[in-house]
């Protein structure tokens, strides 16, 4: 089974995208922290990560630099999540996710990303 | 024994070395960018305040909080962070303000940052919620912050006193660090702990008065300055938020004196000039009553096309007649009101039958003649009843007309209103009878049926601190404009409207 990471801070979505992904098969690791979210990266070395940009503590933009100077997670495909759209937030990441998002954007772009499709 | 303080003697001794003796520092005011709010507030909100903005759901909170936080941004450099807890969605938030004009998404999220503080309040309590604030404050060196749902908070909190406790350490932490707080809860309530720990309480309605919806913001309490009390209107449109003050009390202190000297400006009607003692005194307001179609937009586009002629600026401000209209109308009867207003020394501002708001109206006009710093400014509106019929509060009309034309006064501008009577009626019955009061010149125009005939009459009924000719005059209105005649001396009892011809007991008919 494919292991998501989804890091949003906002619990509804947090609680929307895991459970779309749960009944896709995929197994989710929540957190509502991008510090937290790094150390489950660490810990977890999930198949990839969706990651809000505005959290608390690290935001997305600081998690994806954190993990691409890290070797043990820089491999990590991360997606990031947010409701402004911005170049900046589309360089160095596996995919970006411009909320809203249509479910069937946000499965085919995992999919896409973890092989599964 | 316990020691006595003596703070008097302290500040002289240290006088007396001749040093400057200690003294906080002012604090420093911080502009919101809403408009008319820090005139509201005196100066703007002070710069490491908390303060708490109440309002039901839909009242604008969230639109305030974010218009001041993006102003802050652009104005100031500042930075802002915005916690939510189990309010909208930031998603959906960012969608709202995007349609607002002072939104700017390249600000989020390095210099707005939106965050959700719902988790951190649901797991580790509000301990773990003022751990998230502070370490997201100091990362985010925010100069203001604002926390929407604050109800969430109270809620979770174990007590009262816990609650207390926790506006407590953030007003603390907003003062040391200078970090403007706003605090957004849709309680009502002026009797909940967290009112009392703020350094000030604004509170946003969202009424039915009557049909019509009305937003308003209430300043309850606002520590260091004074303020603007009462209901104030609320508007968001497409530049966000704006606040209209009320009239009264925004000028309930006008100037002792204007700055022009007194002059008598004519009215483009010869005769009614004579009657006027040389025309209407400037600087001063006139109310021109009468039944619809007895004249009184003819007389006032006649009182703006005279002063065009001699190059003095000129303001219609009406509800019901679109200028082309008002052009080709007054054209039929020989006044040339488009010449004016292509040379630009006539604005035509037209405000359709919409729903409209008191104070707004009022500033519109304020500001347009505020922006012309021509001398001998003339102002005609056409039917105070459109001011009325904006007004939420109609009990509020004779402090509202006091001050409004007092504002007038003061920007020295000679101003011509109507006020419509009834069409049939032989009693006269002012539906603002505080209109007489507040001007200085009363005219009236009336039909009068003499004869199986209607004829046009006028008369002045008041001119304060002025001679005027007392007679009642006929007039006309011809294909070469307004001509007052004799006296109506061969009638009587005509002001009922139903005249008598002198020895005729049975009247005119």
């Amino acid at each position: 089974m494919k292991t998501i990471l989804v890091a949003d801070d906002e619990r509804d979505l947090l609680t929307a995208v895991s459970g779309v992904l749960q009944d896709e098969g995929y197994e989710v690791i929540e957190c509502a922290d991008g510090k937290q979210a790094l150390e489950l990266l660490v810990q977890r070395r999930p198949d990839a990560a969706l990651v809000d940009v505005m959290m608390p503590f690290m935001t997305g933009i600081e998690l994806v630099a954190a993990a691409r100077k890290d070797s043990r997670i820089d491999g990590v495909p991360i997606v990031l999540m947010s409701a402004v759209d911005d170049p900046k937030l589309k360089s160095g990441v596996a995919g970006f996710l411009k909320k809203p998002f249509a479910l069937s954007r946000l499965l085919a772009m995992v999919g896409d990303i973890v092989g599964r499709r | 024994m316990r020691p006595t303080k003596k703070p008097q003697r302290q500040k002289k001794a240290a006088g007396a070395t001749g040093q400057p003796a200690p003294s906080a520092q002012p604090a420093r005011r911080l502009e919101t960018g809403v408009p008319r709010l820090d005139y509201i507030l005196k100066g703007g909100l002070f710069t490491g305040a908390t303060y708490l903005l109440m309002g039901p759901p839909g009242s604008g909170k969230t639109v305030l909080a974010n218009h001041v936080c993006y102003f802050h941004v652009g104005k100031s450099g500042g930075r802002c962070v915005y916690v939510t807890l189990l309010v909208e969605s930031h998603t959906r938030m960012l969608a709202h303000l995007s349609a607002l004009e002072f939104f700017r998404a390249e600000y989020v999220p390095d210099r707005m940052f939106y965050v959700s503080g719902y988790s951190a309040l649901r797991e580790q309590g509000l301990e773990g919620l003022l751990a998230l604030i502070r370490r997201t404050l100091r990362e985010k060196q925010a100069t203001m912050l604002v926390i929407d749902g604050l109800e969430s908070i109270s809620e979770a909190a174990p007590d009262v006193q816990a609650f207390r406790e926790f506006v407590h350490d953030l007003s603390g932490l907003a003062g040391l660090t200078e970090c403007t707080t706003l605090l957004l809860t849709s309680r009502r309530d002026r009797g909940h702990p967290e009112t009392g720990l703020v350094d000030g309480v604004l509170e946003l309605s969202d009424s039915m008065i009557g049909p019509r919806a009305i937003r308003e913001l209430l300043v309850h309490k606002f520590r260091g300055s004074d303020y603007l009390r009462g209901r104030h209107e609320v508007e968001i449109q497409a530049q966000g938020m704006s606040i209209h003050p009320r009239t009264e009390i925004q000028f309930d202190k006008p100037p002792a004196s204007a700055a022009e000297d007194r002059v008598r400006m004519r009215t483009g009607v010869a005769t009614l000039d004579q009657m006027l003692g040389g025309g209407v005194p400037s600087g001063s307001a006139l109310a021109l009553l009468g039944a619809p179609g007895t004249g009184k937009t003819m007389l006032g586009l006649s009182f703006l096309i005279e002063g065009a002629k001699r190059g003095e600026h000129g303001y219609y401000f009406g509800f019901y007649e679109p200028p082309p209209r008002l052009c080709e109308k007054v054209s039929k009867v020989g006044m040339d009101l488009e010449r004016w207003v292509d040379k630009g020394l006539i604005q035509l501002t037209w405000q359709p039958p919409l729903e409209h708001m008191l104070d707004a109206l009022a500033e519109q006009l304020l500001e347009l003649l505020k922006r012309d710093d021509g001398k001998r400014r003339r102002l005609f509106i056409d039917g105070i009843e459109g001011f009325r019929a904006a007004s939420a509060y109609p009990e509020r009309m004779p402090r509202f007309l006091s001050a409004f034309t007092n504002q007038l006064r003061t920007l020295d501008v000679t101003t011509l209103i109507t006020e419509e009577l009834d069409l049939f009626s032989p009693t006269i019955r002012m539906p603002n009878p505080e209109l007489a009061n507040v001007v200085e010149s009363v005219i009236l125009l009336r039909y009068v049926e003499l004869r199986s005939q209607l004829h046009r009459l006028l008369s002045i009924m008041k001119m304060r601190e002025s001679k005027y000719d007392t007679s009642i005059r006929e007039f006309e209105i011809t294909d070469r404009g307004i001509a007052v005649a004799s006296s109506f001396e061969s009638a009587e009892s005509i002001l009922t409207g139903l005249g008598r011809v002198q020895g005729d007991k049975r009247g005119g008919r």
